[in-house]
């Protein structure tokens, strides 16, 4: 069989031409990304959750999952807690904290759930806007637990804070929805505020 | 569908000392941009943030270990983090930054050998897209010969 030449340029074969034999030669090197936003959801009026759904359906193609969160919530003070559930329960949560409020001593704290879900965050802003970076590592892994680790920051003049946080769902089922709502002892009525931004991301392995 | 993102924007390496650096014209196509910077500095001092020309309106809360001392504190300064003499890397990530309907909140991880490591919180407040942002070090200091500053545009 004749073989196909890529020519470098508009040239006959008898001219000084630099000849391939492969169709791929001389093309850029092909680099995948890696990194891909999946859903994102502005709300366009307060709402008093946003949920992440059918997670399981990207473990295929994604070892990671990043959350990233640009929130107000309704209410006011210290009772806006950021609050979650994992495959809409409560069941195998646990947390832990470092932060700080800019005065005083850094504190530590320990999570647990109560109320029908588990706090994440102990401030989500009521005049502005709270941020929250959730990284989900192996979240589709079903022989192992799920650690997720949080960086968070607000600051309300009246009740800035930063922390950084370790959620464990200790579960090695499929990660299939996560929900956020704000509360202090459960979710309730407080809810995020129109405009706050909730994007999920892929990280391929 | 899924988009790809996480855009390498710009990377700066320096190839002589500088006393700052500038990202420019940022497009508002993102949603947020990452800032990473790695390297060393001629003192061991603040990081001072410029956003679109100005210095002010900001605001600042931090978390830090020492090995030995943890400390919280804050202030409304531009002057935020910290750059060592010894390697330093210092992750940024500018919130819903091309808004024009909010204030820009900002997370900093920020870790420098022989200091600490400091997790920060920040806010420029302004409802103003970012279109530039200049870091400099604090009392005339400088970044060294190859501090790379790269920029990232994150899709949301």
């Amino acid at each position: 069989m004749t073989p196909v030449y890529k020519l470098s340029d508009s040239r006959s074969l008898t001219g000084t031409a630099t000849y391939y034999s492969s169709m791929l030669a001389g093309n850029a090197v092909y680099a995948p990304q890696s990194y891909y936003l999946l859903e994102t959801n502005v709300l366009p009026g307060a709402a008093t959750s946003v949920e992440f759904t059918n997670l399981n359906t990207y473990a295929s193609d994604y070892k990671h999952l990043q959350i990233r969160i640009a929130a107000g919530a309704g209410g006011s003070g210290a009772t806006n807690r950021l609050r979650i559930t994992v495959n809409s329960s409560d069941a195998n949560l646990r947390g832990h904290k470092v932060g700080g409020v800019g005065s005083g001593s850094m504190f530590s704290s320990t999570a647990t759930p109560y109320g029908g879900s588990m706090v994440i965050s102990d401030r989500v802003d009521v005049s502005g806007t709270s941020v929250f970076i959730i990284d989900i590592v192996d979240f589709g892994s079903t022989n192992k637990a799920k650690v997720f680790k949080t960086f968070e920051g607000c600051l309300d003049s009246s009740e800035p804070f930063v922390a950084m946080g370790s959620t464990l769902w200790n579960s090695t089922s499929a990660l299939t929805n996560i929900l956020f709502g704000v509360g202090n002892t459960a979710i309730d009525s407080t809810g995020f505020t129109s405009g706050s931004r909730f994007s999920l991301y892929g990280l391929k392995a | 569908m899924a988009t790809a993102t996480y855009t390498a924007l710009a990377t700066i390496t320096l190839s002589g000392n500088s006393s700052s650096v500038t990202f420019s014209n940022i497009p508002t196509s993102y949603r947020d941009l990452r800032v990473i910077i790695n390297g060393k500095g001629s003192i061991d001092e603040n990081v001072t943030y410029t956003i679109n020309g100005s210095t002010a309106n900001f605001s600042w809360l931090r978390i830090s270990g020492n090995g030995s001392t943890t400390v919280t504190d804050k202030n409304t300064n531009n002057t935020i983090g910290r750059f060592g003499t010894g390697d330093t890397l210092v992750i940024v990530d500018f919130m819903d930054y091309s808004a024009t309907n909010k204030e820009k909140l900002f997370l900093i991880r920020n870790n420098y050998v022989g200091g600490d490591v400091r997790g920060l919180a920040a806010k420029w407040g302004s409802n103003s897209a970012i279109s530039s942002i200049s870091f400099g070090i604090r009392l005339s200091g400088n970044y060294l010969t190859g501090t790379t500053f790269s920029l990232y545009g994150i899709a949301g």
